[in-house]
């Protein structure tokens, strides 16, 4: 009883983290304001679990106050589809959630002992083309949102669950997540959590590595151990994973950077670094991300 | 479940570390932010305010700089004086108003009455057009009407000038055929004519011949007497011979030798006959005296001039009834008609006796018959109609239907043309031709009795109206009449007649005279009386006209003469 107590616990406080980021316009578009005094930095609490784009348009708008007196010239670009989000010189990736951004990029590349609040750089001019995409509107995020679910759901179960519901489930997950709301996004995820197949476990466990600057790294693995019949740690999938990565790297005659050691690494979910003895399973139901993904980061420790 | 408890706690520590310390922070400086800004925002507005008082105060400054150089009393008079003026303005422009809406009014009526006109124009505009679509209707109508009656009139006309042409080809065509008609025409009266003057050349040739016969015995005769006697000449001097019975033949007298004398006083007075005597008559030669009544015979007197001397010679029988009338023949046939009331006439021959013809057919009494010809007879029936009869043919040629007893017939001429007077008063001329009457003449009562003269120019005629009738016959006009305040016509079939030389007419009465009249003067001329008792039947005048027979009812005759 305690236990799901605690699950539930443990839940409710992941909804509940926010992070105090701080966004500061970037010097080149300060140069355009019209007024005389520089826009003061914007500081906002946003969740972990969400995504940028849910707030660009908040953003946008604070910024838009400084530039009065020429609204709707373009020629100096400062619309919406030119805004884009810089920390440490990385332009940020929309579709990640915020949590891992942070997680990714500050813990890593932070030159400052303070990691908080996340400082990041608001450029509204000089769209880095190459790099990221221009900023969806909402619908796309939601989009991605609901496709990353899906593949999560066909992971775990074969798409049976997220097919069987309706739309309206699937909309209410997004505008749970957007409005907030803990009570009616778990409603419906926990259908997401339970199992099909006579199984007591999920078939695969939907997951991701994220390691600084290179593509995240999923695989297919089982949360239970058929053979052995005991539960896949934590441990045990970094493991596996980064041996199968390796592996494919020596296939595909690259040379081996790979580190294959855990021990070199910083294990790092939600900002916190989980016991490696923690199951899988039960991180994939309770620690993962609204997009059901367990999303790992996995940070080089500095000797 | 030690790593469940550890992810818990740092989950905890995390938290605390990055939201508890700042999200409170962030929501104030959030706050202040806003406040900043709108703080911001009300200062450049008021900034804005500012400088639009500002300008505001300026323009007001300088319009008071402008305003304030006039003292304040002018100010107030040149305020007055506009807002005077203005009032005006208003007041005129009020009337001008007034008096365009006055306009507008007077002239929105007359365009309404403008309107009503026009309309009542159009109407009668229509009806007019209506009318005139009609009226030429009916022109064309007409027209039409008009063509086809003129085209129907050519016709008739065209008609009408065939007919024309065809009535004068009929007219000349009658022309001619009238044109033939009276050349035929004169061809037979020429052929008529000539045959006429045949006959009477024939006739004269006979007279001629029969003269020379005489001559010739005469001469035998005068040479017989002067061989014989001269004695004997002085006897037959006056009658050329008397009448025998071995057939000779009986002449009628000479007209000169006719030397009519009134006579004075009755001769011979006999009784002839049983019962009443209806007819007497003279043999054209004068020495016969026929009469006939009711005993049904007719008695042939001989009558001796010289010693008036009456001697019957014979009785003529075969009258089924009573004879009513007697006639002998002019032309020496030796004939004797009687007719008697047995709806018959008899013919008999004067020298053998023998009755030659009986002429029946008649339905009712015949009254009167004469003789036409030698061979032709007309008889008058109380059946009222008068027959012609053919002694050749013996049969009735003619049948006149006069409509009326016929009491007297008298011949006309030898062709047959007739004279009859009847009950019904008239007097018939008949034609000889056709059947019809020639001429009707209208007396006052009804005739008994006619007789012509020798010349066939006067006729008399006697009727009930105790009157004689002169009638002459060129004009069918009644010349005379003779009556006599004693002279009574008792019955129908009383008898006048003219004397030969037409000098005298005789008729005798209901009490037994004979009354005599001068046919000039119309005077009666002598009445013979006192020897009749009854009624007197029928006269008759010797030929040679010195002797009168009468006969009465009861079976007397006398012969009167000087």
């Amino acid at each position: 009883m305690t236990s799901l107590l605690d699950d539930k616990e443990i839940t409710r406080e992941l909804w509940q983290s926010h992070l105090p980021v701080c966004f500061i316009l970037a010097d080149e578009d300060k140069n355009k304001m019209s007024r005389s005094e520089s826009p003061e930095p914007l500081y906002l609490m946003l969740a972990r679990h969400s995504y940028f784009p849910c707030f660009i348009e908040k953003i946008h708008r604070y910024y838009c106050n400084y530039f009065k007196n020429d609204p709707n010239d373009t020629t100096n670009n400062m619309n919406l589809a030119n805004l884009w989000l810089e920390y440490e010189s990385i332009p940020l990736k929309w579709h990640y959630p915020i949590g891992v951004l942070y997680d990714l990029y500050v813990s890593s590349l932070s030159s400052i002992s303070s990691h908080v609040p996340w400082q990041i750089i608001v450029h509204l001019s000089k769209f880095p083309e190459g790099e990221i995409i221009r900023f969806p509107d909402k619908e796309s995020i939601e989009a991605h949102f609901m496709s990353t679910i899906k593949e999560a759901d066909a992971l775990k179960h074969r798409g049976q669950i997220i097919e069987d519901m309706q739309k309206r489930d699937h909309q209410q997950l997004w505008n749970s997540l957007l409005q907030d709301r803990y009570d009616g996004f778990w409603k419906i995820n926990n259908k997401l959590m339970t199992y099909t197949d006579n199984l007591q476990y999920f078939r695969y466990i939907p997951f991701r590595i994220h390691i600084l600057d290179k593509p995240f790294i999923h695989k297919l693995f089982s949360p239970f151990n058929v053979e052995e019949e005991k539960w896949t740690t934590l441990n045990d999938l970094l493991q596996f994973t980064l041996n199968h990565e390796a592996h494919c790297e020596q296939i595909a005659n690259e040379k081996k950077i790979f580190n294959t050691n855990i021990n070199d690494y910083r294990v790092i979910i939600h900002g916190i670094q989980p016991s490696l003895q923690s199951p899988v399973q039960w991180l994939s139901e309770h620690f993962s991300y609204p997009d059901n993904f367990l999303h790992i980061c996995l940070i080089e420790k500095r000797t | 479940m030690e790593w469940k408890q550890k992810i818990y706690r740092q989950l905890q520590e995390r938290n605390k570390q990055e939201r508890d310390v700042y999200a409170e922070i962030v929501k104030h400086y959030n706050r202040l932010i806003e406040n900043y800004s709108t703080l911001l925002i009300r200062c450049t507005d008021q900034e804005r305010d500012i400088l639009a008082l500002r300008q505001e105060n300026s323009d007001l400054q300088k319009n008071s700089v402008s305003l304030g150089s006039l003292p304040v009393n002018d100010k107030i008079r040149t305020l007055e004086h506009d807002y005077m003026k203005a009032k005006d303005e208003i007041l005129t422009l009020l009337r001008e108003r007034g008096d365009m809406t006055k306009e507008v009014i007077s002239l929105s009526r007359i365009v309404k009455e403008r309107d009503e006109k026009l309309y009542a124009e159009e109407n009668k505009n229509q009806t007019l057009t209506k009318e005139n679509t009609a009226v030429k209707q009916r022109l064309e109508s007409a027209e039409d009407k008009l063509n086809a009656l003129q085209r129907v009139n050519e016709t008739i006309h065209d008609e009408f000038q065939a007919l024309q042409l065809a009535y004068t080809q009929m007219e000349e065509r009658q022309k001619e055929s009238d044109a033939t008609v009276a050349v035929l025409r004169r061809e037979m009266t020429a052929k008529i004519e000539k045959k006429c003057d045949a006959y009477d050349q024939e006739v004269i040739a006979h007279d001629k011949k029969l003269e020379e016969d005489i001559k010739k015995k005469l001469d035998e005769a005068r040479n017989d007497i002067m061989v014989t006697t001269q004695l004997k000449l002085s006897s037959s001097a006056v009658s050329f011979k008397s009448a025998s019975m071995d057939g000779k033949i009986h002449l009628t007298p000479a007209i000169d030798s006719i030397k009519v004398i009134v006579p004075t006083k009755a001769i011979v007075k006999w009784d002839c006959g049983d019962n009443e005597l209806h007819a007497i008559q003279f043999h054209p030669s004068g020495s016969l005296i026929a009469s006939g009544g009711s005993d049904r015979k007719i008695h042939i007197w001989e009558f001796n001039s010289s010693n008036y001397h009456v001697q019957q010679v014979y009785t003529l029988a075969g009258n089924n009834s009573t004879v009513t009338a007697i006639d002998f023949d002019n032309e020496n046939a030796n004939l004797i008609l009687g007719c008697s009331e047995d709806f018959a006439c008899r013919v008999w021959g004067l020298t053998d006796q023998r009755l030659r013809h009986t002429l029946t057919g008649h339905g009712a009494k015949v009254f009167c018959a004469k003789f036409v010809t030698a061979t032709l007879i007309a008889s008058g029936s109380q059946d009222r109609t008068l027959k012609l009869w053919d002694l050749q043919n013996r049969q009735c040629v003619r049948t006149l239907f006069a409509g009326s007893k016929c009491h007297d017939l008298v011949a006309h001429d030898a062709s047959g043309s007739l004279i009859s007077g009847h009950f019904d008063k008239k007097i018939r001329f008949w034609d000889a031709r056709n059947d019809s009457t020639k001429c009707e003449l209208q007396l006052q009562a009804a005739v008994t009795s006619l007789s012509i003269n020798r010349e066939k120019q006067l006729l008399l005629a006697c009727s009930r109206d105790d009157t004689l009738k002169l009638i002459e016959l060129r004009e069918n006009r009644v010349i005379q009449t003779y009556s006599h305040e004693d002279f009574k016509v008792a019955s129908d079939t009383v008898k006048a007649v003219l004397s030969p030389d037409c000098k005298y007419a005789c008729a005798g009465g209901s009490d037994g005279s004979v009354f005599i009249w001068n046919i000039a003067t119309g005077k009666i001329e002598r009445v013979l009386n006192k020897e009749h008792s009854t009624i007197i039947n029928a006269v008759a005048w010797h030929p040679e006209g010195r002797f009168i027979a009468s006969c009465e009812k009861q079976r007397r005759a006398i012969i009167w003469g000087e």
